[in-house]
């Protein structure tokens, strides 16, 4: 069973830290990792890719640094950055084989596995077609194709799905569900949604630092008391919104349901409700203050950069 | 297919090639671990695992003498099952007195017949004797493969041959 | 030591087989392949390819653009000097366009080992098991290689309009190859999108144009200044070994290649 380590890993910048002597241990399963932008998301799994080498601490795998396995532990691993590079003038196909042949697939396997992909990822009949003619959630799907090329062990994924339309961002979670439990597969976001059904264990990344880690129910108990639900008019909706966390605002019938993450209670009618991922999300990272909430005016559907709310309703 | 092209194209993915070379090998196998444990039932087992063996370093192998190779295997297994049984490997008289019935009497079937001059031979002779004379491996391979030097391995194969001659003259003797 | 046709039968292969001891149960045997055939099923077996497959998989994946640059160039060569030695009366103006030549070489091949880092490939790259260090060393091995045939060529052409040795004219060639390509190299990762082409084509004109320029001063090809150009060329090559190392260097850990 593969285990990879990662032991007060550290990377620092001139004069910045990115990943600040984050400990802690992946064996199979699914993890999310959750964190603002330039939360160290991305620089922690490019330390895990071996692309980038730490200041402090190092990654192991089974015991063994990865610095010292080279391309033996490249052999198991399967990586979509979030700037997936390919060459347009590429079709599908040629560009697959490309890749087969860089992770060094024997020629009949290679064939085989670029056939395989294409079918799982659902490109079947596109293949054919230059690169640049492709959607967006095409484009992601010929990258999550690439990663899995040589059956990795280990699959890393930063921000699968940022961009992508729902119905794209369904079909990106039924692969993951569909590939087998013997892996370890990591997946960076800060949409809350797309991990919080099919992680197995969350971890929270925070100015470099892990604050949290354990399943979406563990994390989610460390919210518990500060979530809060009450139904009010829409002004003081709007003055509520420019105090608290608002998770969710949802208009019915004049009134607006409120849903606010706070330590204290809000205002005394607010009843206790049962933490969510997300709200432990807004918890931890919603950090900027009242100036960024959302105000009611809006629509309460649309994502926002800031404040990420639940698509639940989608 | 000759080996070096077997090898070729199991390194290339080939994978079920890797049955064919068991096929080939696996009676030569079989028999050597018989020569060098004296136990025919536990024979099987080590050949299996040599089999095994090679299937999971398949990739990593340099393609040179496939059957040397495979016979360097087998020794090793042979060795690692004696010493984890804490035993030596047996001579004419170290027969597992205990233990289990189908062994004991395959023993003694061995030990009945001619095949006992063999056996009773030193290990480090009768390995030799085997290897040459049944396993056309040469001597620099034997060498090799018994971490000793061609004189060594030279004198080992006179002396166990003269040993087997003077054993079964004296058998027919009687 | 003799294993001849005289050795007692009981030292022959055959008579092995065939003694009822050593024969072989066939349902054990059975079992055992059942076993050894379940394993080599489930066996991952990592392929190593060797080098002139990896070789033959780069050539493979060059883009066409490279090809037809390549060509072209040589096509315009051959009918530019070509053209130079029939009407050309001035020495000086065959070896400036010889030396023009020889400046411009080397961009197709820069242009072709930055298209990873063009196309953000370079993040990917680095993660599979083909070391990254040696592809780009083996991509500059066989550009390099095509380079120095277009020298060739160009040498012997430029010889035919001209008095100078193959020696001598090799150095004078070598020169501006050598000079433009540290130009190349130092704006390799200055710009790591779609625009350093345009860097780099830029960088291929000025270089052009100041390989030129030592063709307006008479005294600069006399054999006198023979030495000078070598000692020049050495200071170049030196500089450029030291800029390869460096790429090479920086290329298997992200900082160079990866947008932070």
């Amino acid at each position: 069973m593969l285990e990879l380590t990662l032991d007060r890993l550290t990377k620092r910048y001139h004069n910045k830290i990115a990943l600040d002597q984050v400990s802690t241990e992946f064996t199979q399963g699914v993890y999310g990792l959750l964190g603002a932008n330039g939360a160290g998301k991305t620089t922690m799994l490019r330390l895990l890719c071996d692309i980038l080498d730490p200041t402090e601490g190092e990654v192991l795998c089974n015991g063994t640094p990865i610095r010292r396995l080279g391309g033996e532990y490249r052999r198991l691993l399967g990586y979509l950055p979030q700037d997936f590079g390919y060459y347009p003038d590429f079709t599908a196909l040629r560009y697959l084989r490309y890749i087969a042949a860089l992770k060094a697939l024997p020629p009949q396997t290679a064939r085989d596995k670029v056939e395989e992909c294409i079918c799982l990822t659902g490109l079947k009949g596109e293949e054919k077609q230059k690169i640049r003619t492709y959607s967006g959630g095409m484009l992601r799907r010929l990258g999550v194709a690439q990663a899995l090329l040589n059956d990795p062990r280990i699959l890393i994924m930063d921000e699968p799905t940022s961009g992508l339309d729902p119905r794209e961002r369904i079909r990106f979670r039924n692969i993951i569900s569909s590939l087998s439990r013997d892996r370890i597969i990591i997946l960076s976001t800060h949409i809350v949604s797309d991990v919080e059904y099919i992680a197995d264990e969350i971890l929270l990344l925070r100015a470099g630092q892990l604050i949290q880690k354990g399943t979406v129910t563990e994390v989610a108990e460390q919210v518990k008391g500060r979530v809060w639900e009450c139904m009010v008019s829409p002004a003081e909706a709007e003055e509520l919104g420019q105090k608290y966390a608002v998770a969710n605002l949802k208009n019915l019938a004049g009134m607006v349901k409120v849903r606010i993450v706070s330590d204290e209670k809000p205002i005394p009618q607010a009843e206790e409700a049962e933490p969510a991922l997300e709200d432990v999300y807004l918890y931890y990272f919603d950090q900027a203050g009242p100036q960024k909430r959302q105000t009611y005016g809006e629509n309460p559907y649309e994502r926002k950069e800031n404040v990420d709310v639940s698509d639940r309703a989608l | 297919m000759e080996d070096r092209k077997l090898i070729r194209e199991i390194q290339k993915g080939n994978k079920e090639l890797l049955n064919v070379i068991a096929e080939k090998y696996y009676d030569d196998i079989y028999r050597f671990c018989c020569f060098q444990t004296g136990n025919p039932v536990q024979a099987y087992d080590l050949a299996q695992e040599t089999f095994l063996k090679f299937i999971r370093m398949a990739d990593r192998y340099q393609y040179r003498n496939l059957k040397g190779y495979l016979l360097t295997i087998a020794r090793n297994c042979c060795i690692d099952y004696y010493r984890e049984n804490a035993r030596s490997i047996p001579g004419v008289d170290e027969f597992p007195e205990e233990g289990r019935e189908d062994e004991r009497l395959a023993g003694l079937e061995l030990r009945e017949c001619i095949q006992q001059a063999i056996q009773q031979l030193p290990p480090e002779q009768r390995e030799a004797v085997v290897l040459y004379y049944y396993y056309d491996i040469k001597l620099r391979e034997i060498a090799q493969m018994t971490q000793t030097g061609v004189s060594t391995v030279k004198s080992r194969i006179r002396q166990g041959k003269l040993k087997l001659k003077r054993w079964i003259e004296e058998e027919e003797f009687k | 030591m003799k294993r001849g046709r005289n050795i007692e039968p009981w030292l022959k292969k055959e008579w092995i087989a065939e003694q009822k001891i050593y024969r072989i149960d066939p349902d054990k045997k059975e079992k055992a392949m059942a076993e050894i055939r379940a394993e080599a099923k489930e066996q991952v077996l990592w392929y190593q390819p060797g080098l002139p497959e990896i070789m033959a998989g780069q050539l493979q994946y060059l883009s066409a653009g490279y090809w037809i640059l390549q060509g072209a160039l040589l096509a315009v060569m051959l009918a530019v000097m070509y053209w130079m030695n029939r009407n050309a009366e001035d020495a000086m103006a065959c070896m400036a366009a010889g030396s023009a030549f020889a400046a411009f070489a080397g961009v197709t091949g820069i242009q072709e080992l930055g298209r990873s880092m063009a196309y953000h490939m370079t993040e990917l790259e680095q993660t599979f098991y083909l070391n990254i260090k040696q592809m780009l060393a083996l991509r500059m091995i066989l550009f390099a290689g095509m380079d120095l045939l277009f020298l060739t060529v160009l040498a012997i052409l430029t010889r035919q309009g001209t008095d100078w040795g193959i020696g001598e004219l090799c150095i004078y060639l070598l020169v501006p190859f050598a000079a433009s390509h540290i130009v190349y190299f130092s704006v390799l990762t200055l710009v790591k999108n779609r625009r350093a082409r345009y860097i780099q084509t830029g960088a291929a004109i000025l270089s052009v144009v100041i390989s030129m320029m030592p063709a307006m001063v008479q005294e600069a090809y006399r054999t006198a200044s023979v030495p000078v150009w070598t000692g020049i060329l050495v200071c170049m090559l030196a500089v450029l070994g030291i800029q390869i190392r460096t790429l090479l260097q920086k290329a298997a850990k992200g900082e160079l290649l990866c947008w932070n």
